[in-house]
């Protein structure tokens, strides 16, 4: 898809719509289903009924009641908690150095509040940016995610990265938080990580995103780099060495992450804008399904 | 030293392209990335300029080097200093036109021999000269430096009795070859063989070779039959470019018109569409240089089919010039031996040198350079300017004698000879030149006459003379050439016709020199390279 095509094109949302069968695959059952199955204890209890819509599950249609009144209503069952994904999008300068990066990111939050709602968990897109945090919007169901995404289109990037401050305030809660960002954060993670989720702290996923260029740096020569972030310059000449240089330094910050979720019972995955972001999405949700996907 | 092609020099120009090149790569580039945090952890550490697989500078020296000695290759340096290695060929020309004097009382021999002095005079002082004589010198091939080769030739002269083409002579292993005659060579010049002219210098332009393209070679017009077209090929002589317009004419209308620019001393050819017509029945192809007041220079017919042989007897030492000039002049093949042709006689008796008794049937034609026919009376009007015949008229021949002076006369005998005989004479630049004819009984019989101290006319150098006369005798009315100046004032050639006269074509020189002076391999390289490293990238 083009970079700035929409995140509510029909093609978009038919991509969002098979990600449903990630859902049957595997135990997890989501981004809220580790939560959901830890805390599965006894039958849900039926609350009310209400009006069918499309795209609700066909399993919750109450057949008595359609034979009855010839209407298709669906049962809704009150959870036995308030399950909710929240998702954490960086919104700083460096995410937008190219437009691939920040459209790929945006489409994995968007993919991460598609799932949640499948599974029938709110979820609610934060975007960090300027050391402030932005809720973007929040949905209980999936007619709630098109002005979800219609909101994710608009935002933009700027200032400086948080994600480490960012992701330790909003992890605070018993609600799974998803963080996507590109980490290029000096920040130690073990900051936002070291709670286990069994602290009282939800289940915390952490998306590394980068472009394609920033993974493997193809540039050769005297270049004088620019951060987009603080407008800060770095002169060097660009060969074989430096290059080897600067993916080791990205592969040690790689592993600081994937060392840091480890410890705090999280889960890291690592993608590029190369990748499709059905693959980045099925490594975080079967991360033993998908070997060599890229988790550091 | 020097350049044989300066503007190879041109290339380089590529050098401060190349600095302009490597000084914009070497500017560092901006690059904006998400954040240095990654670049600044891997640099920090490394020296400044380290990265570089190899260092600009000796590189870029390397580059300019490579390409100042190919932009010097392609100038093409000569070393014309004192090498000692040069190796010259000499072929002259003793052919017995080179005994032929000029306007300035020296003859074609001397004129040569000082031209080829100051070549000489060019070469270093270790260059050693091989001589070829056509024919050859008594002493065989002479070789030696230039003082003793001049000084063995100074002392030699042409072969009155000599004939052949000196540029057959030249080849061989040599760094250049020298070629002396006062004839055309069949050679082109070029870079390594140098044509010294030792005849005087004349201005004019001769057909070299006239025929009908053949139909799979005409230009195919959409909706049109293919427009029939006549190849010429003109051969300039003068010692300046020709600016020429070429006609073809049917019976005095136009058919088509082409112009061309044919350079000094080479041919050029052109095609010449007859968009006016047809060609049948024969057409006439006319040149006319622009650079003279001449309505024409020369003006060849052409048959749409050849015709039969010319069967010509031949008494007396054979001419292979004249046989040439007689296949020019008719425009037909011909087969020179005793026997009849087709069992009517001979088309034409010559007469070399030698009066035949009894006098052959039908026409006969006597060349005579040194006017030793006893039989032969001539009797010189004192100051007229056309000189008439005397002696016994019943006699078949006109005795010839030229006085040491000459009668300047005007004209040239372009009239059939009526019966009982006239004559007509020129003076062509102090070399006369007559031509007698009287008819007896219907049979023509012409006399040609040269001054015993004067050069042969007997060369294909003269083919309008001769068409004059062997149209008269031949076939009386149809001269296949006409000129509008004096032939022996010309310098016309007419190299191919007896290939003209067959049917057959052969392939025309043109401008084959031009193309041999470049070095165009050298500078596809050259752009080759720049284009390379052009597309480099950065």
């Amino acid at each position: 898809m083009p970079d700035n095509a929409s995140l509510t094109s029909p093609e978009f949302l038919r991509r969002l719509e098979r990600l449903r069968l990630l859902l049957r695959r595997g135990s997890g059952g989501g981004p809220t289903g580790g939560r959901v199955t830890r805390t599965k204890g006894g039958v849900a209890e039926f609350e009310s009924h209400r009006e069918y819509q499309p795209g609700d599950d066909l399993r919750t249609v109450d057949w008595f009641a359609y034979a009855r009144t010839g209407r298709l209503v669906v049962k809704e069952f009150a959870r036995d908690e308030v399950v909710r994904l929240r998702v954490l999008l960086d919104g700083s300068a460096s995410m937008g150095a190219t437009p691939a990066k920040w459209r790929r990111a945006r489409e994995i939050a968007a993919a991460l509040c598609a799932l949640a709602l499948f599974t029938r968990a709110g979820t609610e897109c934060f975007i960090t940016r300027g050391g402030r945090m932005e809720l973007l919007g929040a949905a209980d169901a999936e007619p709630g995610l098109r002005p979800l995404l219609e909101k994710l289109d608009r935002c933009t990037t700027k200032g400086d990265p948080a994600p480490v401050a960012a992701l330790n305030v909003a992890r605070r809660g018993p609600w799974a938080t998803a963080l996507v960002s590109d980490l290029l954060d000096p920040a130690d993670p073990r900051i936002a990580l070291a709670n286990p989720v069994k602290s009282g702290f939800g289940e915390t996923m952490v998306v590394q995103i980068l472009d394609a260029e920033e993974a493997r740096p193809s540039i050769e020569g005297a270049y004088t780099l620019a951060d987009s972030e603080n407008g800060a310059t770095l002169d060097c000449v660009v060969g074989p060495e430096l290059r080897q240089r600067y993916l080791a330094a990205l592969a040690a910050l790689r592993e600081r992450w994937s060392r840091a979720a480890s410890a705090g019972g999280a889960r890291f995955v690592a993608g590029t804008t190369g990748e499709p972001v059905e693959a980045i999405v099925a490594r975080l949700i079967h991360p033993t399904a998908v070997r060599g996907g890229g988790a550091a | 030293m020097t350049w044989l092609l300066p503007a190879g020099l041109l290339a380089l120009l590529a050098l401060p392209v190349l600095v302009i090149l490597r000084l914009a790569g070497a500017r560092r580039r901006a690059h904006t990335v998400g954040a240095l945090m990654l670049w600044a952890e891997a640099a920090h550490g490394l020296p400044a300029g380290s990265g570089r697989r190899l260092p600009p500078w000796p590189l870029l020296l390397l580059e300019l080097g490579a390409c100042a000695a190919l932009g010097l290759a392609v100038a093409h340096p000569a070393w014309v200093g004192e090498s000692p290695a040069l190796d010259v060929l000499v072929v002259v020309d003793r052919t017995a036109s080179m005994a032929a004097r000029g306007t300035d009382g020296s003859t074609a021999w001397e004129r040569g021999l000082r031209a080829l002095a100051s070549a000489m005079a060019q070469h270093p002082s270790a260059t050693r000269y091989t001589v070829r004589a056509v024919p050859p010198m008594p002493g065989g091939v002479l070789e030696g430096p230039r003082d003793a080769v001049l000084a063995v030739l100074r002392a030699s002269e042409p072969d009155p009795d000599g004939s052949g083409d000196a540029s057959d002579a030249v080849g061989g292993d040599f760094h250049r070859s020298l070629l002396v005659t006062d004839r055309i060579p069949s050679l082109p010049g070029t870079d390594r063989l140098e044509v010294i002219a030792a005849g005087e210098p004349r201005a004019n332009l001769g057909i070299a070779r006239a025929e009908v393209v053949r139909a799979a070679w005409s230009p195919v017009e959409p909706g049109n039959a293919p427009t029939p077209a006549v190849f010429a090929v003109v051969t300039n002589f003068t010692h300046a470019d020709g600016d020429i317009s070429l006609q073809l004419l049917r019976d005095g209308t136009e058919l088509g018109r082409a112009t061309m620019q044919v350079p000094a001393g080479r041919a050029a050819g052109v095609v010449i569409r007859a968009t006016g017509g047809s060609l049948d029945g024969g057409v006439q192809v006319r040149i006319d240089h622009q650079g003279d007041a001449l309505r024409s220079d020369d003006v060849v017919a052409l048959e749409r089919a050849p015709s039969r042989p010319l069967f010509v007897a031949w008494i007396g030492p054979e001419s292979a010039a004249l046989a040439r000039a007689i296949g020019a002049a008719t425009g037909r093949r011909v087969v020179i031996g005793d026997a009849d042709g087709d069992g009517d006689g001979p088309d034409l008796t010559v007469c070399h040198r030698t009066v035949p008794q009894p006098i052959p049937a039908g026409p006969v034609l006597v060349v005579d350079p040194a006017a030793s026919v006893p039989a032969l009376h001539w009797v010189m009007a004192p100051n007229a300017g056309t000189a008439r015949p005397s002696g016994p008229h019943a006699a078949t021949f006109t005795r010839l004698e030229l006085p040491a002076r000459w009668p300047r006369a005007t004209g040239y005998a372009s009239e059939p000879v009526p019966r009982g005989g006239s004559a007509h004479a020129t003076d062509a630049g102090g070399r006369p030149v007559v031509w007698s004819g009287t008819r007896l009984g219907g049979q023509p019989v012409g006399v040609v006459g040269f001054p015993p101290d004067g050069g042969w006319a007997l060369t294909p150098g003269y083919p309008i003379f001769w068409a004059r006369i062997l149209g008269s005798l031949i076939d009386p009315g149809t001269a296949s050439r006409t000129v509008e100046r004096d032939p022996a004032e010309s310098d016309l050639r007419n190299a191919v016709t007896a290939d003209r006269a067959g049917g057959r074509s052969t392939p025309t020189p043109v401008a084959a020199a031009a193309l041999a002076s470049g070095r165009p391999w050298l500078a596809l390289l050259a752009i080759a390279l720049l284009a390379w490293r052009l597309r480099r990238k950065p």
